[in-house]
């Protein structure tokens, strides 16, 4: 029996799909079998976060009103075997499906699955509650900012009333330098303040953006320190101890790396 | 100009203050100001039964798992308990 994982936010813009791709896809690394599902109705991105934009042809709404069969609308990822992807509908509205749908629908995949990761859409109306509706566990995803971390809030209490207990936290785009010169908060300020447990730090990189502008998670890239953020919190899913990263330390690694390597 | 140089930034600071107010006013309903005046009134009516340690005093208003309503929580610590003779109750005079 496999786990549903919803990763939501309250707020847009915070990296919700970017966190689902790169979890789907460090999982799937991990030899799990993972389905990614684009819960965004109406305005769909997973897919060109994992670059496969081009090869949908059904979606989660087909699925729903009986348009397709299951496995006519999963796209299997080119580059990683175990990793498929439920696009969302781009001429529908969150309406075209009802919670209880979501329900059921979660409930069969996690008999093939042993990950269904579904990316949530921004707000908390009924886009949100399709998202939560089948999933075991949350996970909010948050940036250093006092409007993302007042929706976080929001939605821990949304997500535990929905009986979707001890939401882990992902703080994002996370600079360390700012933090160390008293300019963001940090992610200790922010645990302390949401009183929740997070699952990963994820450092504010160029990679990211590159990465996205290509269509392949930044899990994949090397070098990158939100790639070993990324990298950790799939671990910490799979229930291991992994100490959190020092986002100041590595980078200066990195930095006398490049140097050497301009030497070279 | 020295100034200048140890001047260490505080945006920190001010986001963790803002963050405070709107989160007791969000999941309070009401805001930092009502919950302090609260608090002010509740611990005036306790002083007429006991002397506490008024600047250990903790009042505010959460929000509990599993329950959709907030709750009123107060800590206060007590220093002496006054007497049936010391109290000084509203409806007794």
């Amino acid at each position: 029996m496999g786990k549903v994982i919803v990763i939501t936010s309250g707020k847009g813009g915070v990296g919700k799909t970017t966190t689902s791709a790169n979890i789907g896809a460090g999982l799937a690394q991990l030899n799990k079998n993972v389905l990614l599902i684009d819960a965004d109705i109406g305005l769909r991105n997973l897919d060109v976060i994992v670059g496969m934009e081009d090869r949908i042809v059904y979606d989660l709404t087909d699925v729903i009103e009986g348009n397709c069969r299951l496995s006519e609308a999963i796209i299997k990822d080119s580059r990683l075997q175990n990793l498929s992807l439920l696009p969302a509908a781009q001429t529908k509205d969150k309406t075209s499906v009802t919670p209880e749908q979501m329900e059921k629908l979660c409930a069969e995949l996690k008999e093939s699955y042993d990950y269904v990761i579904i990316d949530c859409p921004a707000g908390i109306e009924q886009g949100f509650k399709n998202a939560i509706a089948g999933a075991d566990m949350a996970i909010v995803v948050a940036v250093p900012e006092v409007s993302a971390v007042r929706d976080a809030d929001r939605i821990k209490g949304l997500l535990e009333q929905a009986g979707i207990k001890e939401p882990k936290l992902i703080l994002n785009r996370v600079r360390p330098e700012m933090v160390k010169s008293g300019d963001m908060l940090s992610l200790e300020d922010i645990k302390e303040i949401l009183c929740i447990e997070s699952i990963g730090v994820i450092p504010d990189e160029a990679s990211v953006i590159i990465a996205s502008n290509k269509g392949i998670p930044v899990i994949n890239s090397e070098n990158s320190l939100a790639a070993a953020a990324y990298k950790n919190i799939v671990k910490r899913i799979e229930g291991e101890d992994v100490p959190l990263l020092d986002l100041n330390k590595k980078q200066k690694v990195g930095l006398i790396a490049r140097i050497k390597r301009m030497f070279e | 100009m020295f100034n200048l140089l140890s001047k260490k930034s505080d945006s920190r600071d001010v986001a963790m203050e803002r963050l405070g107010k709107v989160l007791t006013k969000d999941r309070s309903g009401c805001s930092a100001d009502v919950v302090k005046s609260l608090g002010n009134d509740i611990l005036d009516v306790l002083s007429n039964y006991m002397e506490f340690d008024k600047t250990k005093a903790d009042i505010h208003i959460t929000k509990e798992e599993n329950s959709e309503n907030p709750v009123l929580y107060a800590k206060i610590p007590i220093i002496t308990m006054y007497n049936e003779t010391m109290v000084n109750s509203p409806g007794q005079s």
